[in-house]
């Protein structure tokens, strides 16, 4: 009987253990609903003006002491709260608020979660594994605050696409090494995504098997030491992923540029280097972030979502008022009176920076800023930009700011040396959009980025490199070999020796709508690389593309050799400039020349040109109703006209009369002006450039490491670590967020 | 239907007046099972986690804790076995510590297949997708693909299940020490006449 009796009080006990376990599971469970979730948050949301909020109140979050180096690192995705707003800010605010903003973030290693995550410190030539995992609440709060709009080309882990209503499923993530030359298969393609309760984009993959809400990816770091960032890169999502706080720096060192105190390059390091993520944001009353939806919730710039009947809640571009380094808002840094090293990344959505240096309190111009490396490395010679104040630039005029468009890096060197006790504000005078936007008036609180306090004392001589010398960075002895040039800065010229083996003239465009864009088109082609037809059968596929081998249902058209060179010339036909950014590569800038695109002028234009080549015919587009709203149709297009996602008017692999692919009518014929050489900035490796407007932007692009010399690699030669040509591929897109989740991005892959 | 006698009282008393073995068994298995997998969840669970979802922590505890409670109650039982064929008493405070030793190192051993059931659970209800939480929910390096992940992962288990006794062995010693008597499993005078 007691046996009876005691197996009986076990069973019971682990049946109720079973019950509560079942109804604790987020995906079955309904008892403990509260329980799972964090307080409840209403959505309705009161901006938080920008220009409220106090500047320079707190200081600047760091990484140094705390990055991670290891050779195998698990990386967490997690929600969580940060001040990320001025910490008395968060004291008047009644609970959950005042326990911070609710954020998402990397938890990388044994750092704390945080927004940015902990900074990952490779080793070159030492592989770095990562384990990937999705920790996101499945009721996330910020999911009530960033709603995820359904009816553009998305993860869709719930097969809901096109639908109006706002997601409410399992987060996707995946995780994209910006810059790093990798394998596709850990380079985080959109669709490889993978939610918290373990469901799996087409694109899905891991180095080994793994739980199923996480990938292990591999990163060879065979590349040169220089400033890499990694960040959420799903379909369809990133912007709202990588707004919540999911990114996080990637340094890779070297044997020259160790990041130790007596590194051969001397260059500032210890507390004297350090990282900056500058993001712009926008906030509520409640301290919360606040990402514009609707008209209860508008944009800054571009008001509600313009085209509510084609994408409810999908703005062109995010500008928010408040400006954010590493996770906190407008904050300073106090330093001493030398030399201090900058690892700078614009991580925003959209807005672009121009910065400089001014003096606090007189408004003077302060220290120059010395770029010493751009995406890919170190440049040969410093390049000084004295950060003059300039009025807004309309063009890729020469600038003397520090100029980075969405997810452009820069290394800099300041020198604050004989500045004791004065202050410095970074500042910017970016337009928004960039350029078409009006100049930031005087007020506008983003012309200020962070704040210098020059108050603390000189701990020791300063015997860094001092850029003011012009001492090369490159070249000498303990130094990395100097950049080998596939273009020629100074003259704007592909380098000697250099011969692409094939050019592609490609246009950048936006399907307009009645009151903004409502997709942004690279060759006016969809992601998918399916000529739009509202979801009529049949689905016509670019003419010249190919389709993925990996099961993603995409079509191909940029296929180059791997090994081989090739010239990409981007024709920016929209208003304003796109950051393209090419993955697996380092690339160069040859040039640019302008090209007129305005047809307000009265003068031939290329844009009506390339219209005039479209055959017509029914294909997806917008209707606008008898009431007025818009809707998605099929609309009959007469010959003439640009049918946006029909992808270009003519066969893609049909060389044009410039001899270039593409599917566009030739570029030649419509150049004006002079060759544009690189600005200073932009004259070392590049993995994102600034494609302006009315301009031919022209990259030269090569599928091999970068430190190949010119003709070390014939096409067809894989000289990788890694085989290029297999796996998801890779992609190439705009690096406004905003654009890039919104069919401005297309997929490549290398071949044999 | 047997009654028990009267007590003062006047209530009636039934047979559970003094708990049988299975019952004492039981209670000590709570004892033990209790604090060794709330040691073990904190250790594992960031804080953050910890401060963001008190309650559901808190069921995921109690629901842990009860799914093992057979296994505390196997070393609960086999452990009184061997102690009392190894001649150990329930008094001598000793004797009794080592009991308590013997009970809690069967535990932690059962704990290494205890953790791969555990494992199973939480895929199985998506524990890891309820909220960021444990930090031992599978990864990789702890597969069980090969011998050498497999070893790797029992080495895990077995480290987590004896960092979990340093909460369960001295709860165990004392409710041992207070409960008297973890007692001769079988035979004696008091349970066979409350059992008759």
């Amino acid at each position: 009987m007691t046996t009876r009796r005691t197996f009986l009080k076990l069973g019971t006990a682990v049946g109720a253990g079973a019950l509560i376990r079942w109804q604790l599971d987020p995906t079955s469970g309904f008892l403990f609903n509260t329980v799972r979730a964090f307080a409840s948050v209403g959505t309705p949301q009161t901006a938080l003006v920008g220009g409220s909020i106090p500047r320079f109140a707190d200081p600047l979050p760091t990484f140094g002491g705390r990055r991670i180096g290891d050779a195998s690192i698990d990386v967490g995705m997690f929600e969580f709260q940060q001040n990320v707003l001025p910490n008395a800010l968060y004291a008047a605010l009644p609970a959950p608020f005042n326990a911070g903003t609710y954020v998402w973030g990397y938890q990388v290693g044994t750092a704390a979660p945080s927004w940015p995550g902990a900074t990952i410190e490779a080793q070159r030539g030492r592989a770095t594994t990562v384990t990937y995992v999705n920790s996101l609440p499945l009721d996330p709060v910020l999911r009530r605050y960033l709603t995820i709009d359904q009816t553009i080309h998305w993860a869709d882990p719930l097969n809901q696409m096109g639908s109006f209503s706002p997601f409410t499923g399992p987060i996707p993530a995946v995780v994209h090494l910006h810059g790093g030359e990798d394998s596709s298969l850990s380079d985080g393609a959109p669709e490889a995504w993978f939610t918290p309760d373990g469901r799996h984009g087409r694109g899905y993959s891991t180095l080994v098997a793994t739980a199923p809400n996480a990938a292990v990816y591999q990163y060879p770091n065979g590349q040169q030491a220089t400033t890499l960032w990694f960040h959420d890169h799903a379909l369809g999502i990133t912007r709202l992923n990588v707004f919540a706080g999911l990114a996080a720096f990637y340094l890779i060192r070297d044997e020259f540029d160790t990041g130790g105190s007596d590194n051969p390059l001397r260059l500032p390091a210890g507390p004297q280097e350090i990282e900056l993520m500058i993001q712009d944001r926008q906030f509520d009353t409640n301290g919360q972030l606040l990402f514009p939806d609707s008209p209860a919730n508008p944009s800054l710039v571009d008001g509600p979502p313009g085209n509510p009947g084609l994408h409810p809640y999908w703005i062109p571009e995010f500008f928010g008022d408040v400006i954010c380094v590493n996770g906190r808002s407008w904050p300073y840094l106090e330093v001493e009176p030398r030399r201090y090293r900058f690892r700078i990344v614009n991580a925003s959505n959209a807005r672009f920076f121009r910065m400089g240096l001014a003096d606090s309190a007189s408004s003077a111009q302060g220290p120059p800023l010395w770029q010493i490396g751009t995406d890919g490395g170190l440049l040969d010679r410093p390049a000084k930009l004295p950060g003059l104040v300039e009025p807004p630039a309309t063009d890729p005029s020469p600038t003397t700011r520090l100029f980075l468009a969405p997810s452009e890096r820069a290394d800099i060197i300041i020198d604050f040396t004989g500045a004791s006790g004065r202050r410095f504000t970074l500042t910017n005078d970016a337009q928004v959009p960039f350029p078409s936007g009006t100049p930031l008036a005087a007020t506008d609180p983003t012309r200020s980025v962070m704040e210098f306090r020059v108050t603390l004392a000189l701990s020791g001589n300063d015997t860094t490199y001092d850029p003011a010398g012009g001492a090369p960075l490159r070249g000498g002895a303990s130094q990395e070999p100097i950049i080998v040039r596939l273009a020629d800065p100074s003259t704007g010229r592909l380098a000697p020796g250099v011969s692409p083996r094939i050019t592609r003239q490609i246009v950048l465009v936006e399907g307009e709508g009645p009151i903004n864009p409502f997709e942004g088109l690279l060759n006016n082609t969809k992601w998918r690389g399916i000529r739009d037809r509202a979801g009529n059968p049949p689905d016509i596929p670019v003419p010249g593309s190919s389709q993925d081998t990996f099961g993603q249902g995409i079509w191909m058209t940029e296929l180059p050799q791997v090994g081989s060179t090739e010239v990409w010339e981007f024709l920016n036909l929209t208003d304003d400039a796109h950051p393209i950014h090419i993955h697996l590569i380092q690339f160069q800038l040859i040039n640019r020349q302008a090209v007129p695109i305005d047809p307000t002028t009265g003068a031939p234009t290329y844009t009506a040109a390339w219209a005039s080549q479209f055959p017509g015919g029914t294909f997806a587009g917008y209707t606008v109703n008898p009431d007025g709203s818009v809707s998605w149709g099929l609309v009959n297009y007469p010959p003439g006209t640009m049918i946006p996602g029909y992808g270009p008017p003519h066969d893609y692999l049909t060389p044009n009369a410039d001899g270039a692919l593409g599917g566009n009518p030739a570029f030649s014929p419509f150049l004006q002006g002079p060759v544009l050489p690189p600005m200073a900035g932009e004259e070392g490796w590049k993995d994102t450039i600034k494609v302006f407007p009315g301009f031919v932007n022209r990259f030269v692009v090569r599928w091999a490491p970068q430190a190949v010399a010119v003709n070390g690699v014939q096409p067809g030669q894989n000289l990788y670590p890694f085989d290029p040509t297999t796996g998801p591929g890779y992609v190439w897109h705009c690096h406004i967020l905003d654009h890039e989740d919104n069919e401005m991005m297309r997929p490549y892959l290398p071949g044999v | 239907m047997r009654f028990g006698p009267c007590n003062p009282s006047g209530t009636r008393a039934s047979t559970r007046l003094a708990p049988s073995n299975g019952d004492r068994t039981l209670r000590l298995a709570l004892v033990l099972a209790l604090p060794t997998i709330a040691l073990e969840q904190f250790l594992h669970t960031d804080r953050w986690t910890l401060a963001a979802l008190p309650l559901y922590q808190a069921l995921h505890w109690f629901s842990d804790s009860l799914l093992a409670l057979p296994l505390a109650a196997a070393g609960v039982w086999a452990g009184q076995r061997i102690a009392t064929r190894l001649g150990l008493g329930d008094s001598n405070p000793l004797d009794v510590v080592g009991r308590a030793c013997l009970i809690a190192l069967l535990f932690a051993l059962l704990l290494v297949p205890g953790a791969a059931l555990h494992e199973a659970a939480d895929r199985l209800t998506h524990v890891h997708a309820g909220s960021a939480t444990h930090s031992h929910v599978p990864l990789p390096r702890r597969s069980t693909g090969g011998p050498r992940s497999l070893a790797r992962f029992a080495g895990h288990a077995l480290s987590d299940a004896f960092t979990g006794q340093a909460a369960g062995l001295p709860l165990t010693i004392l409710a041992l020490l207070w409960g008297g008597h973890g007692g001769p499993l079988r035979g004696t005078a008091a349970t066979k006449t409350l059992e008759a």
